[in-house]
C-alpha cells in the first residue's frame, strides 16, 4: 500500500489554449487566482515564499522548483502541522494530447531540519522551514 | 526523512496486520498470547507484527501485571484518510474551476481521470 497522495490528471483538448496561456494558469500567480486559489501573493520561481488563501485559509508557500513550460513544484502548509507537497506537471499523453497531471503528497517535518514544525513559532520560522521541506520532498516525491 | 503516513500505510500493506487491526478493534485489547491462539501465527510472530503497528501509531501496549495487552488506536488511520478526502475534494474544485476556465476562454473541455 502506498503513501497517501493525492493524484488527478486533466485531459486538455490540443486546440484549448496556448502553451504560453496554459503555463500562466500553472505558474503565476495571475493565473492561480484564476483557479487554483482565491488570492495569491507570491512570485513564482525557485526558491521564492508567499501566501495564498485558499478556500478562505490563508496558506504559506514556499516553491520548489519551476522548470519552464513543463512543471512547478512547491510546499504549502494550511497551518503550522499541515504540509504537502503539490506537484503540476503539463505533459503529452501517448495520443499526443496535452494533459495536466496533478499530484499533493502530505510530509512529515524534515527531519534534517533544524526546528520542528510544531515548534515554529512565527510565520519567517516557518518560511524557512518550508525551504527546506520543498529541497527534500522535491528529491522525495 | 520517516514519514509519519508512509509508516501508517506501510505498516497496513500487510494483510496479516491488517486483519490483527480487525480483531483488536472488534473485540478490544488482547495480549500476544491470546492473539496467537485466535490467528495461524506464532506468539513470536504477532509480536513482530504488533511492534510495526505499534511503531506506526496503530496499536498502544498497555502493561497488566506479567502480561502485555495491546489496544487499537484508529485515530491516526482516520487522519489520514479525513486528508485524502478534504485536499481531494479541494482539487476536484479546483478542477472544476480550471474547466471553466478553460471552457470559457476556448469553447473547449477537459477530462479528469
Amino acid at each position: 500500500m502506498a503513501a497517501p497522495s493525492i493524484e488527478r490528471t486533466i485531459l486538455l483538448d490540443d486546440l484549448a489554449m496556448s502553451s504560453d496561456e496554459l503555463w500562466r494558469l500553472v505558474a503565476t500567480a495571475e493565473g492561480w487566482r484564476e483557479w487554483l486559489v482565491d488570492e495569491a501573493d507570491i512570485d513564482v520561481r525557485d526558491g521564492a515564499a508567499g501566501d495564498v488563501v485558499d478556500d478562505g485559509v490563508r496558506r504559506a508557500v514556499r516553491i520548489g522548483s519551476v522548470l519552464h513550460g513543463e512543471q512547478i513544484s512547491f510546499v504549502w502548509s494550511s497551518d503550522d502541522t499541515d504540509l504537502s507537497h503539490v506537484t503540476l506537471r503539463i505533459q503529452k499523453t501517448d495520443d499526443g494530447r496535452r494533459a495536466l497531471h496533478i499530484t499533493e503528497v502530505p510530509i512529515a517535518a524534515c527531519a534534517q531540519c533544524p526546528m520542528r514544525v510544531e515548534a515554529v513559532a512565527s510565520r519567517w520560522d516557518l518560511r524557512e522551514c518550508l525551504l527546506c521541506l520543498a529541497a527534500h520532498a522535491s528529491s522525495r516525491v | 526523512m520517516s514519514d509519519p503516513l508512509d509508516d501508517l500505510f506501510g505498516a497496513l500493506a500487510d494483510p496479516t496486520r491488517r486483519a490483527l487491526m480487525v480483531r483488536l478493534v472488534s473485540k478490544g485489547p488482547a495480549t500476544a498470547t491470546v492473539l496467537s491462539a485466535d490467528f495461524p501465527l506464532t506468539r513470536q510472530a504477532v509480536v513482530k507484527h504488533l511492534q510495526a503497528l505499534e511503531a506506526a501509531g496503530m496499536v498502544t501496549p498497555e502493561r497488566q501485571g506479567r502480561e502485555v495487552r495491546f489496544r487499537a488506536d484508529p485515530e491516526p488511520l482516520a487522519a489520514a484518510v479525513g486528508w485524502l478526502l478534504d485536499a481531494g475534494a479541494s482539487w476536484d474544485r479546483r478542477i472544476d474551476r480550471l474547466r471553466g476556465r478553460v471552457g470559457s476562454r476556448a469553447g473547449s473541455t477537459t477530462r479528469e481521470h
